[in-house]
């Protein structure tokens, strides 16, 4: 039973991450790497100031999301420039610099959140408090879970609106042709630094999630790889629309599971899962690229 | 000195590598990410080699011929099928990162997570002046500034050389006149394989490697080759040096813990003030239809 | 309405503008003519914002507030993100543009196509959106409902929520015209608008664009091929020559340049005793046999066939269609010793049928036999292989390599001399008449050609250089030629 709901809180962590991406992937066209980047951006923000401030669930939250709508602009200033290709490897650019920064910026020597060591470093930051919402520790599964799937909605309905609003429109129409909607007098470097904000902005809400689940966060979750693994959902089950990335996150989520039947060692295990997402990106790309209930194909 | 002749041959891996992936780039308009794969495959057919048939010239034998068929393989079974169903970069793109990380998965299932190098005991240095090289240093800028003039001299004084460049500047055109393009395409990522597999020896024998060293390198390599010019076959390698030049800087400077925050820096302001690189033509907009 | 004074605008070594003055008033329509490369498109990417001249002035004042752009611009005004001179800059002084590809948003319906273009929505911003819903959709509702007004007078009722790729060539034109015109667009730039169109199309578009002239005072700048400025006659009311980088306005008598558009071909081709046939072939086009005294002409042997072609653009069909718009299939035969040629209008399917011949697009159904032997299958270089050549109207060269390296890949190594001093120079540094030139000697020299294919080989060329360029094609020896030409009447 724990097992599920273990299951569950991770299946609506994924969930926001997912549609948070098909925001960019599947509403802009921009394929981003960054993602991980900002999830873990979410987690670490949350965690130093429950730990080292004490502050409580929802205002910790709140600042992570302003913090990582504003790294935004990391991405969505070079989304100007470049297009394609060029953008996923400039993306990818932020990406390693965020890594680099959540695993170099700490000292052994000064305590955990002052100046010069934000995040213990690849010892990672342990500890982390649970939520506290509003005086209620949410400390058992079932209470977390309850929270998790709230926020999951909240994301989705604001990821819903959006995606129905004349905003959605018009990043739709940047989509499919950017020149003519420019054509047209519209700000699409604009939307690209709102999209973009909106997106980080909503994964900074997992990552927290995240964050206060486990109780510890390393810069191990700021990897590509990880950013492989949440660009595999949003593309195995297809993007453009509200379904296929939740389709992804189910699929992502209980394929490893399924795997634990094999009864591999740890490290094989591992590395093995890795290897069915490679397997299954390249497999997609061939035989169904708008993903399992996608609507739209990548340009 | 001793800096800067550290970052020029570290320069000059970057720009093997960098190379290798121009030379798919350009002829295919495939951002080969997969060559991470063939990066981290090599040393370990290397090592496979040398024990079973002896001597560095069995793994040499071993690792090339592995990369390479891999490499036309990549080609062969994935990259041709999706250009023949007119998929998009992103899917090219996306497929070439599945299979690096298949591939990493695989070696990593096979042989290990842990790092290994293919040294046995400490290098032999020479010490010139006040700079000391290592052998592995040496060997590194030598041989690898010779496959790059190798490589110069093919693409600018030979036939098969100047039909790479062809392919490269307008494939309609090149078929037009007769040529095979799956071919050459082929012919290309061998190529690409080659030059991955001598940038990936070359380093792994003098700093050692492990599973996960090869999509860090070509993440390098992608650098080197966007501030060099993306448009240019001189771009990477100049992309190249500048880079393994800066980075050396970055470790004397600093510590060696900023450098890929350096190395990603540089390609920011690089985008920013010059996106079409050092060597790059300035694109004209996109108005008329592909 | 708009001002612009001494506008520059060279690529690599070659000025296509030099020193444009113009002005536009409420209400003009101007017909923008010039040869082909006379720089009419750049000169209407420059005046829409897409692309940045290298030197001139540019003054906006379609509306209120009006707005100058002064080139070349410093580097820093691009740090001011209200002041660039982008398209969506320029047009929200309401200057807008279609597109000759016509550019509809095909993964939306026409309604939304329409709605998204309108300017100033409260909805386009994400707070908006998320947090004042009610005030959005009222908003949405008045224009939906002004959007589906609309289309009821495009013709298309009923239409609303089918998506932007399922409607006709004239229907997409004339969807992508309202389009612009509900981003307010008081000054219009329409690029070919009548390409492509049969009859009727043509007329709605005249209809629909003479109406916004009368109703809304709309400034009208065309860019259309010569054969169809006679639709326009009654629309025009200013006539622009682009010629030699500089404008020349109100050229009403000079109909003179328009005959240069004839190409004087026919002479170059036929001997005195040539047999010349002509045929009609679907939606316009003409085909024309030579056949000339000094090749033989066997009647029998089809040096190519094709049968029931279908080709597709996406998924619209753009050879195959008859005269009635069934999809019966293209039907065309080139025998040994005939030079033919096929004259059709812009926007036929002239390059969408070289490119099928020629395997440069997969072939949807249908035939194409190559001397009796079928070549559906072969790659395009396969083709090349078994004879077939072609040499396409543009990018025909490459950039990158020079004149000699390309004669060498070619198998031309005989040629570099004739090009003299060119030959070292490389692709892109030539001017459009000697990459014609080029493109023409080089062509692949592997054995000897069935049929050689020439897709616009004049274009870009003086008489003399035609008169060279038809020697060349005559010169080496072949079993057919095909040439594709825009038709003149």
């Amino acid at each position: 039973m724990n097992y599920l709901i273990h299951l569950l809180i991770y299946l609506d962590i994924y969930v926001i991450v997912a549609l948070s991406l098909n925001l960019v992937v599947g509403y802009c066209g921009m394929l981003t790497l960054a993602h991980a980047g900002y999830f873990a951006l979410g987690g670490y923000v949350y965690a130093l100031l429950a730990i080292t401030l004490g502050w409580s669930f929802f205002p910790a939250l709140l600042a992570a999301i302003l913090i990582a709508t504003i790294v935004s602009l990391a991405v969505s200033l070079p989304a100007w420039r470049l297009k394609g290709d060029f953008f996923v490897l400039g993306s990818l650019a932020v990406q390693a610099l965020l890594f680099s920064l959540f695993y170099n910026w700490f000292d052994p020597q000064a305590p955990l959140g002052s100046w010069s060591n934000l995040t213990n470093g690849p010892f990672g930051i342990a500890g982390i408090p649970k939520p506290d919402v509003l005086g209620y520790n949410v400390a058992d599964p079932i209470s977390f879970l309850i929270l998790a799937t709230l926020l999951t909605v909240i994301c989705a309905g604001i990821f819903w609106r959006l995606k129905a609003s004349p905003w959605g429109r018009v990043l739709i129409a940047m989509r499919e042709d950017e020149l003519a909607a420019r054509g047209l007098g519209k700000n699409t470097r604009l939307l690209k630094v709102q999209a973009l904000a909106i997106s980080c902005g909503l994964v900074a809400v997992a990552g927290a999630l995240y964050a206060s689940y486990i109780g510890y966060l390393d810069p191990s979750s700021a990897t590509l790889n990880e950013s492989i693994l949440i660009l595999s959902m949003v593309l195995v089950g297809g993007v453009g629309n509200f379904r296929g990335p939740i389709v992804g996150a189910i699929i992502l989520i209980t394929l490893p599971e399924l795997l634990r039947f094999l009864h591999l060692p740890d490290a094989q295990a591992a590395n093995l899962r890795l290897a069915c997402y490679g397997l299954l990106l390249v497999l997609m790309m061939h035989f169904r690229p708008q993903g399992i209930s996608g609507e739209y194909r990548l340009k | 000195m001793q800096i800067l002749i550290n970052g020029f041959i570290s320069g000059i891996a970057i720009a093997l590598l960098a190379m290798a992936f121009q030379m798919v780039y350009l002829p295919t308009r495939v951002l080969f990410v997969g060559l991470a794969g063939l990066y981290t495959l090599a040393p370990y057919l290397f090592q496979m080699g040398a024990s079973e048939l002896g001597g560095w010239m069995g793994g040499l034998l071993v690792s090339l011929c592995g990369v390479v068929t891999l490499a036309v393989l990549f080609e062969w079974a994935n990259h041709a099928p999706l250009t023949r169903k007119r998929a998009s970069e992103g899917a090219h793109l996306i497929a070439s990162l599945g299979l690096y990380i298949l591939v990493v998965q695989v070696v990593a299932m096979i042989w290990g997570n842990e790092t290994r190098t293919l040294r046995t005991g400490l290098d032999v240095t020479y010490a010139m002046g006040d700079t000391i090289l290592t052998q592995s240093q040496l060997l590194m800028g030598g041989v690898g500034l010779l496959l790059l003039l190798a490589v110069l001299a093919m693409l600018y004084l030979t036939d098969i050389g100047l039909r790479l460049r062809a392919l490269a500047d307008n494939p309609t055109q090149f078929a037009l006149y007769g040529y095979n393009v799956d071919a050459h395409r082929l012919l290309a990522f061998a190529l690409a394989g080659v030059l991955a597999t001598a940038a990936s020896l070359l380093t792994a024998r003098d700093i050692g490697f492990d599973p996960h060293t090869g999509l860090n390198a070509t993440l390098l390599a992608i650098v080197a080759v966007i501030i060099g010019g993306r448009t240019s076959l001189i771009g990477p390698i100049i992309g190249g040096l500048l880079l393994g030049l800066i980075r050396a800087q970055v470790v004397w400077q600093f510590s060696a813990r900023w450098q890929e925050a350096v190395t990603f820096l540089v390609l920011a302001l690089f985008l920013l003030l010059r996106p079409q690189g050092l060597f790059g033509r300035e694109t004209r907009i996109e108005t008329t239809v592909k | 309405m708009l001002r612009a004074e001494g506008l520059k605008k060279r690529f690599g070594g070659q000025v296509v503008l030099d020193g444009v003055d113009l002005e536009l008033r409420r209400g003009e329509v101007v017909l923008l003519r010039g040869e082909n490369g006379s720089g009419k498109t750049t000169l209407l990417n420059i005046l829409t914002g897409n692309l940045e001249p290298d030197a001139g002035t540019i003054r906006y004042q379609a509306d209120d507030t009006p707005r100058t752009y002064r080139f070349p611009r410093h580097w820093w005004q691009e740090l001011n993100p209200f002041d660039h001179f982008t398209p969506e800059f320029v047009a929200k002084e309401g200057v807008c543009r279609t597109w000759q590809d016509i550019r509809l948003f095909n993964g939306q319906t026409l309604r939304d196509n329409i709605v998204v273009a309108e300017p100033d929505h409260a909805g386009e911003r994400p707070l908006f959106a998320l947090f004042a819903q009610g005030h959005v959709q009222r908003t949405e509702q008045e224009m939906h409902q002004r959007a589906d007004a609309m289309l009821v007078r495009l013709g298309l009722a009923g239409r609303e929520s089918s998506s932007a790729d399922k409607i006709s060539l004239g229907q997409a034109k004339r969807v992508a015209i309202a389009r612009a015109v509900a981003a307010g667009a008081r000054v219009l730039f329409l690029d070919e608008p009548l390409a492509g169109l049969d009859h009727s199309g043509v007329t709605q578009i005249l209809e629909l664009l003479e109406r916004l002239v009368r109703e809304q005072a709309v400034t009208l700048v065309i860019i259309e091929h010569a054969f169809n400025h006679i639709h326009l006659h009654g629309l025009v009311t200013t006539d622009w020559l682009l010629e030699n980088g500089k404008l020349v306005p109100n050229g009403h008598a000079a109909q003179r340049t328009e005959i240069h558009h004839i190409y004087p071909w026919m002479e170059f081709f036929i001997d005195d005793a040539s047999t010349v046939i002509d045929e009609p072939l679907p939606n316009g086009a003409r085909l024309t046999r030579i056949r000339r005294s000094d090749r033989a002409v066997q009647n029998e042997e089809a040096v190519l066939d094709i049968r029931h072609l279908i080709l597709k653009r996406g998924s619209r069909v753009v050879i195959g269609l008859d005269d009635e718009q069934q999809e019966t299939g293209f039907n065309l035969r080139v025998f040994k010793g005939e030079i033919a040629v096929l004259q059709a209008p812009n926007g036929w399917g002239k390059s969408s049928l070289l490119a099928g011949i020629s395997g440069l697009i997969p072939v949807f159904q249908g035939d194409i036999l190559l001397g009796a032997k079928p070549i559906n299958r072969l790659p395009v270089w396969g083709r090349v292989r078994e004879g077939l050549h072609l040499i396409p109207s543009d990018h025909n060269v490459f950039p990158d390599l020079t004149a000699q390296e390309a004669l060498r890949l070619a198998g031309q190594q005989d040629a570099i001399a004739e090009l003299g001093i060119l030959a070292r120079r490389r692709s892109s540094e030539l001017s459009g008449g000697q990459k014609q030139r080029l493109a023409l000697l080089a062509e692949p020299n592997w054995a000897t050609p069935q049929l050689r294919m020439f897709d616009e080989p004049f274009a870009n060329l003086d008489i003399a250089a035609i008169r060279a360029a038809a020697q060349q094609i005559l010169s080496q020896t072949t079993n057919a030629v095909l040439i594709a030409l825009p038709s003149t009447t």
